[in-house]
């Protein structure tokens, strides 16, 4: 078996490697021509002919009979199928996928092909060929034909089933050659492969042998004859056209009858006619010409080859056959160690790139090393013209480059779907489901190293999809579904992101059980489930340990729970999120990072050395003004912790937390670097006992100066490790650039708070923060504390808490402040006055690669212009699919504000309203009045282009009081692509309701409102029947398990915070989609 | 390359040696890779006391190990003759801090000699054995145990 393999282990790898290659659409492949049944598709069923075969043909090559009688007897299989003889039933297709299974399995691990059993396999796949041929043809399958060598020796034994079989295949016809190559001379060492398809491309190739025995047994005389490598095809070639094709010696093709014995060798001339006469004398008379032939055949050798040759046959003479073929092993065996450790390196093995990729890549690396020249001279001449020239060039070669280096490791992510079809179908025929799986956006490309480790979580949320979201067709049918179950697999790009979807219209998930579950694992207690909204419940099955099956399946149970997928996802980056709906379906959404290589990272200082924070980690940065400090951050037992909308951060400040010695500030004023003696910032400001120890940050004469006081704040990443959020306080934040992630050596792998080193700009190394294991570093230690004050003060505030939001606070004219919702910037730019351009009385600035349309508050306003500065801020918005900025001149602050939104004293165009802020009196921008007043039709003018016309002819009607949040949630559903109507209240969304001509998809409203609140209008509406299955989604601040019951008593049916855009929209996109739930 | 297959054929080995704190030190050729000033560091804040900490060497992290601290010596501040001796140990590039590099020095392995018990028990540990040389004893490192 193995041991007969001869050639170079490389030769083997590139077997390996393009069987591999054959065998990797043929699941796929089968399964669609399972479906198609009787209707077959030629196409498809030759290419999975011709991929067996080229597997079987070249398996014959390398003496891996298992292989080749296996893909032989699959080939024949298909070639019945092929001509239509042969209906692809699900059994026997089963055969043919357990075939295919068993074949890359060998493949996989060439090294126990020995130990593999193949002839249950191989009975079961001659019995289905046996079956289907009528009665007088069966005995054909019998009936062994030997062909020998002109020597006498018997090569190959085939079935005249077989012979027939191939002459009448595609290549075949009605000649039937025996060749005879000779490894050694007539094959180039590197081109075997080569000879074997070019055969298979033109002829039909029944068999294909190296002819070991022969070597052995003739012994030290003939060791100059080389390797004999046989083959037996059919075609249609006459023998001088073989000849002349095939770069075969003369008088080595040899023409069989039709009983199998050599008729005559091709050569033509008086040899051919001298053996022309009984087969024995042939045998003879061919044999002596093998003997005469040698001579020049040795001579021809390359002197490498002939060595080696040389040896092993010295070495194998004086063992019998057998012996030397163990002998042989032996001999492979260190070679063989190599061979072993490829299957399991293999899937990052090799990378597949396509040639005018390659040429670009080269025609870039020709680019760099002409700019490197120029450099050098340019640095030489000392020019400093010369060199910023040079230096711009090497700019773009290296992004062109990075690019074109980085889509050679992209891959389409069809390679992880495609496998599914199979799962699929597998598990829904093992648990008796019906289930179809519908495939999205294949085409998406992925990181290879990405796609490599989405396959465990995917295949683990499809199973349990299967095993416990689809139901079987008979609960299917009594639910009034249709008996077949959906599961959808879609992905596409989404902000420079992949989105997975794993959808499915099973049971769903019953936020009840996981409510019991959660207690009973002491997860969580009653009272802090009981404020959690039925999305935070669901969410619950990512915690670890925890798994809904009411019994633990063979299939995704196993003890493996979401967590795992959860960990998994988090460890490449990415976010899982889950929604589902009992009774409906489930959908989770995995989102994922392109690459893993290039992350983008925020960098921070902290005594002086530099950090990454990768920004998908990334939640906000807050600045927390030194006189704020004592007021926003807390100490709870032995954590310091922070109120962030609600919600009560653990914070860890950096130095602390690395154990940076050497504790230094820097002085606000003079810059300079000093001691700092505090223990922890948030110590001494919290208590503030001891003024003499307060340090320069909090004193008197600081606090007249804003900006000084900005200086010297407290800053603090806020970021994410899955679903726990914590703040890092560092000294600096500096700017965010895209880093090449590195490794880290092995000293290191246990310093947990690292993810790995990237390179700066000056060529030092800086370590990325692993805000991961930092989490969970002092999660359990920040968690239980914090938990126990959460859910208090959560309850007080649900029922106290008017709509609070965060607002930015800037300066436009000078002294004149503003505050802007922070909810719906998207960015905030420093730029420079130069970089703004006025073109055709517009302002714009050139922006990510996009001119950035510009806007100033007193462009709709009545107020102070911007006072010029040389620097400006430009908070980006995105508007009808557009982005714009708005300009002002200085940024002042983030504040919480709870106060109420004054919508009536100071409205005018561009302004929504005012609020009091430290007791004085603030306008809020409304950034899309500003826009709309100064370009009426720009929504208009970019809806065409932003938004898809099925959505176009959604409309959602949207309730609220405070105009402010009206005009807020309007923009979040316009901005998604809807059609808005909008109330003040539940008498005017009723009288909306019954006048509007439009069909109303969705009624989103707030809860507490004059006239007619939230739960009276849904009342009403259930009431109607012409409105009573319109999805109606509260958004609103009273939330908890109270006020969602009663919701639920007068039919609302989901509850949202009036925060969350993203949520928002989610939320109505899929009541929309999904219409009410039962 | 000639020299190189006398070595083989013969006994002799090549040291590259230099010196921690008191000790004269090589390790066989084979395993440096390069020997230079690079040592701007970047501190890994919470690594094991030896690992100096990081650089970049063209493109590459290597891990900088202090031998002195594995040696058992004070820590020393980096001078002009501080050099970063670079090996290679399981496809990784590891970088040792030595406080001076000496010379190149070709011997015969027979004449290696066992650790003489005035070694610390560490030392001992981490040497192969020991070269007599004119005026003191060279230890040859065993690179795999330091860097373990």
């Amino acid at each position: 078996m193995g041991d007969d393999i001869q050639k170079d282990d490389e030769l083997l790898e590139l077997f390996l490697d393009e069987s591999r290659e054959h065998l990797d659409g043929i699941e796929s492949d089968l399964l669609a021509i399972e479906k198609n049944g009787e209707d077959i598709d030629s196409d498809l069923v030759n290419k999975v002919f011709r991929a067996v075969h080229s597997v079987k043909g070249a398996a014959g090559f390398f003496g891996l009979d298992k292989i080749k009688s296996l893909s032989h007897a699959m080939e024949n299989i298909l070639g019945l199928v092929r001509k239509e003889e042969l209906v692809p039933t699900p059994q026997i297709v089963t055969l043919l996928l357990d075939g295919a299974d068993e074949l890359v399995g060998m493949i996989n691990n060439p090294d126990s092909m020995d130990d593999v059993d193949v002839s249950d396999k191989l009975d079961k796949l001659k019995a289905v060929v046996t079956d289907s041929l009528p009665e007088d043809k069966q005995k054909t399958i019998e009936e062994k034909i030997e062909i020998k060598a002109p020597n006498g020796r018997t090569i190959f034994v085939v079935t005249s089933f077989e012979l027939s079989e191939a002459k009448k295949s595609q290549n075949g016809g009605e000649f039937l050659y025996l060749l005879e190559y000779d490894l050694i001379k007539d094959v180039e060492p590197t081109e075997p492969y080569k000879v074997i398809s070019e055969l298979l491309d033109l002829t039909a190739l029944i068999d294909s042998k190296i002819d070991i025995e022969a070597m052995s047994c003739l012994g030290e005389f003939s060791y100059s004859s080389g390797i004999p490598f046989y083959v037996l095809l059919s075609s249609i070639m006459k023998p001088d056209i073989i000849e002349s094709l095939l770069n075969i010696e003369q008088g080595r093709i040899h023409i069989l009858r039709g009983d199998g014995s050599i008729e005559c060798e091709s050569s033509g001339g008086k040899q051919a006619v001298e053996k022309n006469t009984t087969s024995p004398a042939i045998t003879e008379t061919s044999k002596a010409k093998v003997t005469e032939q040698k001579q020049p055949s040795s001579q021809t050798k390359t002197p490498a080859l002939s060595k080696e040759t040389v040896t092993t046959e010295k070495k194998k003479k004086p063992l019998p056959p057998t012996a030397a073929k163990s002998k042989n092993v032996a001999e492979k065996t260190p070679k063989k160690g190599k061979v072993d450790k490829t299957p399991a390196l293999k899937g990052t093995g090799s990378v597949r790139v396509n040639i005018t990729l390659l040429d670009t890549l080269m025609t870039l690396a020709g680019e760099l090393v002409l700019t490197r020249n120029q450099l050098m001279q340019s640095v030489a001449d000392e020019s400093i013209l010369k060199i910023e020239k040079v230096a711009q060039r090497v700019d773009q070669i290296t992004t062109e480059l990075q690019d074109a280096i980085m889509s050679t490791r992209m891959q389409s992510i069809d390679i992880v779907f495609h496998k599914f079809r199979r799962v699929v179908r597998d598990l829904s025929r093992e648990l008796k489901k019906n289930i179809v799986l519908v495939l999205e956006g294949e085409e998406v490309e992925l990181d290879k190293t990405i796609i490599e480790s989405i396959n465990d979580p995917l295949t683990h949320l499809v199973r349990n999809s299967i095993d416990h979201g689809i139901e079987i067709p008979a609960v299917r049918s009594a639910k009034g579904k249709p008996k077949e179950g959906k599961l959808k697999l879609s992905a596409f790009h989404k902000a420079g992101q992949v989105v997975i979807g794993i959808q499915d219209d099973g049971n769903g998930i019953d936020p009840q059980k996981i409510k019991e579950k959660a207690l009973s694992m002491g997860l969580y207690t009653a009272e802090q489930l009981a404020v959690m909204d039925k999305q935070s419940i669901i969410k619950l099955i990512f915690a670890p340990g925890f798994s809904t099956a009411e019994k633990v399946t063979d299939v995704s149970g196993r003890g493996v729970g979401m967590d795992v997928v959860n960990s998994n996802i988090t460890k490449l980056g990415g976010v899982i999120d889950v929604d589902s709906v009992l009774g409906k379906g489930t959908n989770i959404t995995i989102k994922l990072p392109l690459t893993l290589t290039i992350v983008p990272c925020l960098m921070i200082s902290e005594e002086g050395e530099q950090f990454a924070i990768p920004q998908v980690n990334l939640l906000e940065l807050q600045r927390i003004a030194a006189c704020d400090v004592k007021e926003k951050i807390e100490k709870i037992g032995d954590v310091n912790v922070m109120r962030r909308r609600g919600e009560l951060l653990p914070l860890i400040r950096l130095r602390d937390l690395l154990d940076i010695k050497n504790k230094t500030f820097i002085h606000p004023e003079t810059g300079k670097r000093l001691e700092d003696r505090r223990a922890s910032i948030v110590d001494l400001r919290f208590n503030g006992e001891d003024p003499e120890n307060l340090d320069y940050e909090a004193t008197e004469e600081d606090k007249e100066n804003a900006e000084e006081r900005l200086r010297s704040a407290v800053n603090v990443a806020i970021v994410a490790a899955g679903d726990f959020h914590y703040g890092i306080i560092v000294e600096g934040l500096q700017e965010s650039s895209e880093i090449v992630v590195k490794p880290l050596g092995c000293h290191l792998r246990d310093c947990r708070a690292y993810a790995g080193a990237t390179i700066l700009g000056d060529g030092r190394a800086a370590l990325i923060l692993d805000v991961m294991s930092i989490g969970q570093m002092i999660r359990s230690a920040a968690t239980s504390e914090i938990k126990a004050v959460e859910t208090d003060r959560e309850r007080k505030n649900i029922n106290n808490s008017e709509d609070s939001q965060t607002l930015l606070v800037v300066e436009n004219g000078k002294n004149d402040f503003f505050a802007v919702p922070l909810g719906l910037v998207e960015r905030i730019e420093k730029v420079n006055s130069s970089q703004i351009l006025t073109i055709g009385g517009q302002r714009t600035m050139k922006y990510r690669e996009e001119s950035l349309l510009l806007f100033a508050i007193e462009d709709a306003a009545n107020v102070v212009p911007r006072k010029e500065t040389e620097k400006l801020y430009v908070i980006v918005y995105r508007m009808a699919g557009r982005e714009i900025g708005l300009m002002v001149s200085n940024l002042i602050d983030t504040i919480e504000s709870d106060s109420k939104i004054d919508e009536e004293t100071h409205i005018q165009p561009g302004i929504l309203g005012s609020v009091l802020i430290d007791d004085k009196i603030t306008l809020m921008v409304d950034p899309q009045s500003i826009v709309n007043h100064v370009m009426p039709d720009f929504a208009t003018k970019n809806k065409k282009t932003s938004r898809l016309t099925s959505k176009e002819e959604q409309t959602v009607l949207i309730v609220e009081d405070s105009k402010f949040f009206l005009s807020k949630i309007k923009s979040f559903i316009e901005e998604a692509g809807y059609h808005t109507l909008t109330a003040q209240h539940g008498i005017e969304a009723l009288e909306v309701l019954e006048n509007t001509d439009k069909t109303v998809s969705l009624v989103l409203t707030d809860i507490e409102m004059p006239e007619l609140d939230g739960y009276g209008l849904s009342m009403k509406i259930r009431e109607d029947e012409r409105f009573c299955n319109i999805p109606i989604v509260a958004v609103t601040s009273v939330v908890g398990e109270a006020a969602e019951a009663r919701g639920r008593e007068v039919g609302i049916d989901e509850y949202l915070a009036k925060l969350d855009r993203d949520q928002i929209v989610e939320r109505s996109e899929f009541f929309m989609k999904n219409g009410r739930v039962s | 390359m000639e020299e190189k297959q006398a070595f083989q054929g013969s006994n002799m080995a090549e040291y590259a040696v230099f010196r921690v704190g008191k000790l004269f030190c090589g390790i066989e050729i084979e395993f440096v890779q390069e020997i230079n000033k690079n040592l701007d560091l970047t501190v890994v804040h919470k690594a094991p006391d030896f690992v100096r900490g990081i650089v970049n060497l063209r493109g590459q992290i290597v891990t900088i190990i202090d031998l002195r601290i594995k040696m058992g010596f004070e820590q020393k501040s980096i001078d002009s003759k501080t050099r970063n001796v670079l090996v290679k140990l399981k496809e990784e590039l590891i970088g040792l801090l030595v406080d001076e590099i000496d010379d190149i020095v070709i011997t015969n392995k027979n004449a290696l000699l066992p650790n003489p018990p005035h070694l610390s028990s560490e030392i001992r540990n981490y040497f192969y054995g020991v070269y007599k040389m004119e005026d003191e004893l060279l230890g040859v490192l065993d690179v795999e145990k330091v860097l373990q």
